[in-house]
């Protein structure tokens, strides 16, 4: 991440050298007696901390504004604290004095500000980040769980959300459903585009199912080419419906030479074992999947 | 004949790491991080011949299983192998006119595979029982490459029968978390599969090796074939430690070999055997004591003996002493043993 951010390096590390420059040039240096010690480790400790900042900001955040803001607010606070710890070794007299105190107070209060609006920024992007994880997340945030190549979460997650669903919904006698949605001869798909080409499928498969299920449904990737998603408020046969669209929606994707299809079961969540659940689910589409195979081989 | 060991250069890289390599990378993990300890270097990559020693592999597949989850990635890296157009050997095996002969040409080009794992093979009754044992003392990615390897074969086995009814066996324990990972392996395998086993194996119904009348071999083939003949030929082909000393100690039952017998052999001092085999964790008699094992379970499944016939074969002096060894290995004794495999 750090390239992108190599003009901002730059500036950062000119104006912490103007600031040890400026205080060598106008400083008088203090006697070996007059250092106070504790000063001089209280103040190193501020400025090393708020230059692990700056790297912490350059390593983990892409270009924009809200992290230049993070960045020159930091910028300034670090140049203001060094020049206070340059305090500890020089003193200044006459007018050079003013300047110096004017320099190691106004760029602090600035860069306060400043980072002050970059964490504002940050927090209304953090937001705005939310909205995109509708349909992938619910309730629970656990980054152990997702799947690293869909982004998806795992099966893992799924039973929790499901164990919820079941403590909360059912018993006020609302429906939910589970719609299992596999793809037809993934290993077939596989064979032919290898390895790199099977996973670059499931991503778009991934993405397109994700983009026809409503708000409140949760899209899980259960195992392989194999996902099954949350219906809340969802009767067996709107979920079938839902199904058929997302099966039609698939031709988007498909290819004459690599026809690319998927087979759906709906299936009521009720009070149940989990497993149970699960395995019927499996079953269920495992069910269709003779008859497309056979449909597949006429292509 | 040579035994390959922890160190020697005799995988070759292209054919058994690199698409572990791009799958994890696929999944979000570094390079970098990927290859942190394990001595290979990006730049190795463009080098076509370049080998790597079987423990730089075994440190890069815990690194892929620490960054990117162990549950399904042996049978992700299985696929990518197998469906990986420009390993001469993968190209290979996808057009085999049977899967007699696929399986034929993979034992007999293993070594531009990943040959970790020594391969023994029997018959019981109408299956086949294709039986997995470490070639070199695996340690904790025992378990990886033994589910890399039996997904290997299913998958190439469902290429020629896909209907094929399989069993597998193998003698890890269960997952930790069954319902998760008894899925992802049920999703993949398709098959039944049996943990706490004693033995590492896939059935093989017989009926699937039936050899088809002479079909004109196509091109693909004849081109794949022709490469991986002269790659053979480039190509030092050692079998690993444990494999080697295995097979003579198979060799010489029903007498009980010894150390010296074994070292000499295979041209080192004993002490040099016994030396590296510890670098293996393992004893000679250990090692004994497993071909023994497996030997035992081979007969009982395959013929009606009993003890006295079986210790008599095995190198003991009475029924007695096999039934002990038999209760130390698989907590049952013979008859009871029977009786399960029976049913």
């Amino acid at each position: 991440m750090w390239e992108l951010h190599i003009r901002k390096l730059t500036v950062a590390f000119a104006l912490l050298s103007t600031a040890i420059l400026t205080a060598l040039h106008y400083g008088i240096p203090k006697t070996f007696n007059q250092y106070d010690w504790f000063d001089i480790l209280g103040e190193g400790t501020v400025v090393l901390v708020t230059v692990s900042w700056l790297f912490i900001i350059v390593q983990s955040r892409p270009k924009g504004p809200v992290t230049n803001k993070l960045f020159f607010g930091g910028c300034l606070l670090a140049f203001s604290c060094s020049l206070d710890v340059m305090d500890e070794f020089f003193h200044y007299a006459g007018t050079d004095k003013q300047l110096m105190n004017f320099l190691e107070s106004i760029p602090a209060p600035t860069g306060m500000l400043l980072l002050t609006f970059g964490i504002a920024g940050w927090l209304l992007e953090q937001k705005l980040l939310y909205r995109q994880l509708h349909g992938r997340e619910l309730f629970l945030r656990n980054h152990r769980l997702l799947d690293p190549l869909t982004t998806l979460y795992s099966a893992e997650y799924l039973q929790t959300i499901l164990h919820r669903e079941q403590e909360l919904h059912l018993n006020r006698g609302e429906s939910c459903c589970l719609l299992v949605l596999d793809i037809n001869q993934f290993s077939a798909c596989n064979k032919k585009l290898g390895a790199a080409g099977g996973d670059k499928i499931l991503k778009m498969s991934a993405e397109l199912i994700l983009s026809q299920l409503r708000s409140t449904d949760v899209l899980c990737r259960y195992a392989g080419d194999r996902f099954m998603a949350v219906l809340p408020h969802t009767s067996v046969s709107e979920a079938r419906l839902l199904g058929r669209h997302i099966q039609q929606q698939m031709r988007r994707i498909s290819r004459p030479d690599l026809p690319l299809s998927i087979r759906t079961a709906a299936l009521e969540v009720k009070q149940q074992p989990l497993s149970e659940l699960l395995h019927a689910a499996n079953r269920a589409v495992s069910h269709s999947r003779r008859q497309t195979t056979a449909q597949w081989q006429t292509i | 004949m040579q035994a390959f060991s922890y160190q020697h250069k005799c995988l070759l890289l292209y054919n058994s790491a690199a698409d572990l390599i791009k799958l994890s990378q696929r999944r979000g993990a570094a390079l970098q991080r990927l290859l942190t300890g394990t001595g290979i270097f990006p730049g190795d990559f463009h080098q076509p011949g370049h080998r790597i020693s079987p423990k730089e592999w075994l440190t890069l597949a815990e690194n892929c299983q620490q960054l990117v989850g162990r549950d399904e990635l042996p049978m992700l890296a299985a696929d990518a192998i197998l469906y990986n157009n420009k390993i001469a050997l993968s190209r290979l095996l996808q057009c085999c006119p049977s899967l007699l002969q696929a399986l034929t040409l993979l034992y007999y080009f293993r070594h531009q595979s990943l040959p970790l794992l020594s391969i023994s093979l029997y018959r019981q009754q109408h299956y086949l029982n294709i039986c997995l044992l470490p070639a070199i003392g695996l340690g904790k990615q025992q378990d990886f490459v033994i589910a890399l390897a039996v997904s290997f074969l299913l998958t190439l086995i469902r290429q020629y029968a896909p209907e094929a009814e399989l069993q597998v066996e193998l003698s890890q324990s269960p997952p930790a978390r069954p319902q998760y990972y008894q899925q992802h392996w049920q999703q993949h395998w398709q098959c039944e599969t049996r943990f706490n086993c004693l033995q590492n194996s896939i059935m093989l119904p017989l009926q699937l090796l039936q050899q088809p009348a002479r079909v004109q071999l196509s091109a693909d083939f004849i081109q794949a074939r022709f490469i991986c003949r002269q790659q053979r030929r480039l190509q030092q082909r050692s079998d690993g430690l444990l494999a080697v000393i295995r097979k003579k100690q198979q060799q010489l039952l029903p007498e009980n070999s010894s150390a010296e017998h074994i070292a000499a052999m295979l041209n080192i001092s004993s002490s040099t055997l016994k030396r590296q085999l510890h670098q293996h964790n393992y004893s000679f008699s250990q090692l004994l004591d497993e071909v023994k094992n497996h030997k035992a379970i081979k007969l009982l499944r395959q013929y009606k003996l009993t003890n006295a016939q079986l210790a008599q074969r095995l190198g003991y002096s009475d029924e007695h002493n096999f039934r002990r060894a038999f209760k130390r290995w698989t907590g049952l004794l013979p008859s009871a043993c029977k009786k399960l495999l029976k049913t």
